[in-house]
């Protein structure tokens, strides 16, 4: 791939640090409030493009999406439409925008519009696939017995929006205004989520820490 | 304070995300009350269990699959483009009614009007540059004045999306950055009316947001008749957490919304005219944040379900055990019905019959057998599998449909998360609970969707489309008419029959059973899903970040509009007349005619889970 046809994205840095010496190009996309700014296609030191925002966002959006719809086949879809839609979007964005948010916010939609898309496909309006066992996978060769696989299944078990309250919370680093942000709710309605979230995680973890579910 | 209270408020302690009188308050207690105080502890042990929990990465070859794929190609394509795309658009903002808001609407007009003539849009016509025949973009087929007006259409969307933005965030108009301070503007013309006066009758767009329904409306309270700001359409006093608009099938009026009020459990019917609130029942007796927790009150959520004519309505109920029971009513609250259900597990799944006489749904034993029932009012349920798939005791119904014009004969296809694994269909009439399987054994499929106007299946093998007819003979016949270049993702049927949009791989395909498989455009999204109009002579679908409403003819795709450029759409709906699309996007839901000539902003907060339906009101 031609990487000059991509279009860049500078990396600017937060008020408080020194304008001009923006952080390394790796490090100024880690931080939820960075900003990013679009420019048109243009080579600089600070320029990071399509190819680096995905290397540094790859790991956290890809966990993430599995999460939500816990299969990795459509796990590998939802963070590719994820990043393209992204692309697609990222240059006519405001320049003060959160970028982590918003990819995140990406990703969140883009889930829950396939596990919508899932039900209506499957003209199955009562069917809650977010706890059928289809929606486990049997063998996951990544996976670790263990804590992580407890884990793992716990969040499985429970309603997809508190899972992924409590995922952008404890797995990403995310403050309640920006979870708020991320999947469009009023702030204090995070307070709510994430207390549910927290009482049906230690829930079903509980249960399985005691050999009361499979964990597969 | 008790420790019910305190519990409450453990999860913001943790985070001190109290006001300073909670915290102490909480803090207190904590200290006194051992169990509250291990539940704090537990809390944050789990905290750290997930915050170090390994993270699962991606395949190396995602990479090859996004920067390899043609449409990163055309983003970066676009983008070199969008560079020097000047932009000249019709705004209409509907939602922006205050006068500040009128004038910024205004604003952005002038704005993209000082701008030259448009480009045309990235879609890629399969074969456009040799200007096939049967395909033609919008400037080849309209009048000018027309051209004109359609060509605004993708224009309009971009200054809305894209020189529009900064505007309107920095007014709060577009909370899409997510700032809460950005919910703060609603879209209501006069707010809730508890008098019940009514709305605009007519077809009007459904969605919710911030616990309320709102509907807008097709035709607006203005001369030119363009679609109306959205209005809300449930007091204050309710919280809507799942909500199902009646069916709008052939024009009928079908003006009723069911919903779920979260606070109280109530099931409640309202008119997306009139405002007409009122409660007709419950589905839980223990609303409450535990129970909507739990997996009982996700399947309640989940459960609503209107008959075709939307006479009546299926609803699931838990009772305080957590068992749930399968209730049909009539759709003034009346004759409400228990389904005896007996013992092989909870209910899910219903699909009425056309004529709204039969009732199929599944019920799945904890051991995980799940059987395939029907039901008629006044009978007891019959058995139409014990097992959805008698060769894969994984597999679970995938989708389930009546077959038209026949006697209570039940279709449906079975997946086991990975693939569909088979085709069935049973007789409700003298059931034996013996289905009749009509796909081979081991053969799998990547889609299918069944047609009850042709009363066919149409599924994807590996790379070959098979039509299955006469599902009621002796001899079902499986038929290959097709053969795909990759694997499909989606098949959709016309809702006449007379064609079907297949995703293969990213290139929207059409099929017909008069004229074969032809390729319409590549780089197409699978979601937002592909959406037919009710007559089948529209299909709306994503190219790109672009909407584009392909018009058939006897099955023949002769024109593709360009409706909108939207970065990221999330679902498409058509009106019932098929006139205008519905379009939710991150910024709000958008109306746009399927002639593309301009595009109208109903509402700018983003739909809760992108539902969108339309009720005709009258």
């Amino acid at each position: 791939m031609n990487l000059s046809a991509v279009p860049a994205v500078v990396g600017r840095p937060l008020v408080g640090e020194e304008a001009g010496q923006g952080p390394p190009a790796s490090q100024a996309i880690k931080g939820h409030t960075r900003m990013a700014k679009v420019a048109g296609a243009q080579s600089s030191e600070q320029a990071w493009s399509f190819e680096r925002i995905y290397d540094e966002y790859k790991t956290p959006i890809y966990n993430y999406v599995y999460h939500l719809v816990g299969n990795r086949e459509q796990a590998d879809d939802l963070t590719q439409d994820t990043f393209l839609k992204a692309f697609k979007a990222l240059p006519k964005m405001d320049a003060n925008l959160k970028l982590s948010a918003w990819l995140y916010r990406i990703a969140t939609n883009t889930a829950y519009d396939a596990l919508r898309r899932r039900k209506l496909i499957a003209w199955m309006p009562w069917q809650d696939l977010d706890h059928e066992p289809a929606d486990v996978e049997s063998a996951d060769p990544q996976e670790t017995i263990g804590t992580s696989e407890l884990v793992h299944a716990a969040l499985r078990r429970m309603p997809r929006h508190y899972r992924a309250a409590l995922l952008l919370y404890t797995q990403d680093g995310f403050s309640y205004a920006e979870i708020a942000a991320t999947l469009n709710i009023a702030e204090s309605g995070v307070k709510m989520y994430l207390s549910r979230a927290r009482h049906s995680f230690r829930e079903h973890y509980r249960t399985l820490e005691q050999g009361g579910g499979n964990a597969k | 304070m008790n420790c019910e209270w305190a519990e409450g408020y453990l999860s913001a302690y943790l985070d001190d995300a109290l006001d300073p009188q909670a915290r102490q308050d909480v803090g207190s207690h904590v200290e006194q009350c051992a169990e509250c105080n291990a539940l704090l502890e537990d809390y944050r042990r789990l905290d750290h269990v997930l915050a170090t929990a390994t993270r699962v990465a991606p395949p190396d070859e995602l990479h090859a699959r996004i920067f390899d794929s043609p449409a990163f190609a055309a983003i970066v394509r676009d983008q070199q483009r969008q560079s020097q795309r000047p932009a000249r658009a019709r705004i209409i903002n509907v939602a922006a009614h205050t006068p500040r808001l009128r004038r910024e609407g205004r604003a952005l007009h002038r704005s993209a009007q000082r701008h030259g003539e448009p480009t045309m849009t990235p879609v890629t016509p399969i074969g456009a540059s040799s200007s096939p025949p049967t395909i033609q973009t919008p400037q080849h087929t309209r009048r000018t004045a027309v051209v004109w007006a359609g060509v605004l259409a993708p224009v309009a969307a971009v200054v809305l999306l894209a020189l529009g933005a900064t505007l309107l965030f920095r007014q709060g108009l577009l909370p899409f950055q997510g700032t809460s301070s950005g919910r703060g503007t609603t879209t209501t013309i006069g707010g809730y009316n508890p008098t019940g006066a009514p709305l605009a009758a007519g077809p009007r767009l459904v969605f919710a947001h911030d616990g309320a329904l709102w509907s807008a409306p097709q035709h607006g309270p203005a001369a030119d008749g363009l679609p109306g700001a959205a209005q809300r359409l449930t007091p204050t006093s309710a919280h809507v957490i799942s909500w199902q608009a009646a069916p709008a099938a052939n024009g009928a009026h079908a003006t009723l919304i069911a919903y779920i009020d979260g606070n109280t459990g109530a099931l409640h019917l309202v008119r997306s005219d009139s405002q007409d609130d009122h409660a007709i029942g419950s589905v839980t007796a223990t609303a409450g944040a535990a129970f909507w927790a739990s997996a009982a009150g996700h399947a309640t959520l989940a459960g609503l379900t209107w008959s075709p004519d939307g006479t009546q309505l299926a609803y699931l109920h838990a009772a305080a055990n957590g068992a749930i029971s399968l209730h049909v009513m009539h759709a003034d609250g009346s004759h409400d019905t228990v389904v005896d259900t007996g013992t092989h597990g909870q209910p899910s799944a219903a699909v009425w019959s056309a004529d709204g006489h039969w009732l199929a749904f599944t019920q799945t034993t904890s051991a995980g057998q799940q059987h395939v029932n029907a039901y008629t009012v006044g009978a007891a349920p019959v058995t139409l599998a014990a097992q959805a798939d008698p060769f894969n005791p994984q597999a679970r119904v995938m989708q389930m449909a009546w077959l038209s014009g026949s006697a209570a004969t039940l279709t449906w296809a079975t997946g086991d998360g990975r693939s569909l694994t088979g085709v069935f269909v049973a007789a409700a009439q003298g059931a034996t609970g013996q289905s009749t399987r009509l796909t081979p054994v081991p053969d799998r499929f990547a889609a299918a969707d069944f047609s009850s106007a042709r009363n066919a299946w149409l599924v994807a093998g590996p790379n070959t489309l098979i039509t299955i007819t006469q599902l009621t003979t002796q001899a079902p016949q499986l038929t290959p008419v097709a053969t795909l270049d990759a694997p499909a993702r989606l098949i959709s049927w016309s809702p006449t029959g007379q064609s079907a949009a297949v995703l293969s791989g990213a290139t929207l395909e059409i099929w017909s059973p008069a004229s074969g498989l032809a390729s319409v455009t590549r780089g197409v999204a699978a979601s937002p899903a592909p959406i037919w109009s009710a007559n089948g002579a529209s299909l709306a679908y994503v190219a790109g970040s672009t909407v584009v409403n392909a018009i058939l003819q006897q099955g023949h795709v002769t024109t593709l509009e360009t409706l909108a450029r939207a970065p990221i759409a999330y679902v498409l709906r058509w009106s019932p007349d098929g006139q205008v699309l519905g379009i939710a996007i991150p910024s709000g839901v958008l109306l746009t005619p399927a002639d593309g000539s301009h595009i109208v902003l109903v509402d700018t907060h983003a739909a809760d889970n992108s539902a969108l339906a339309w009720s005709i009101a009258g």
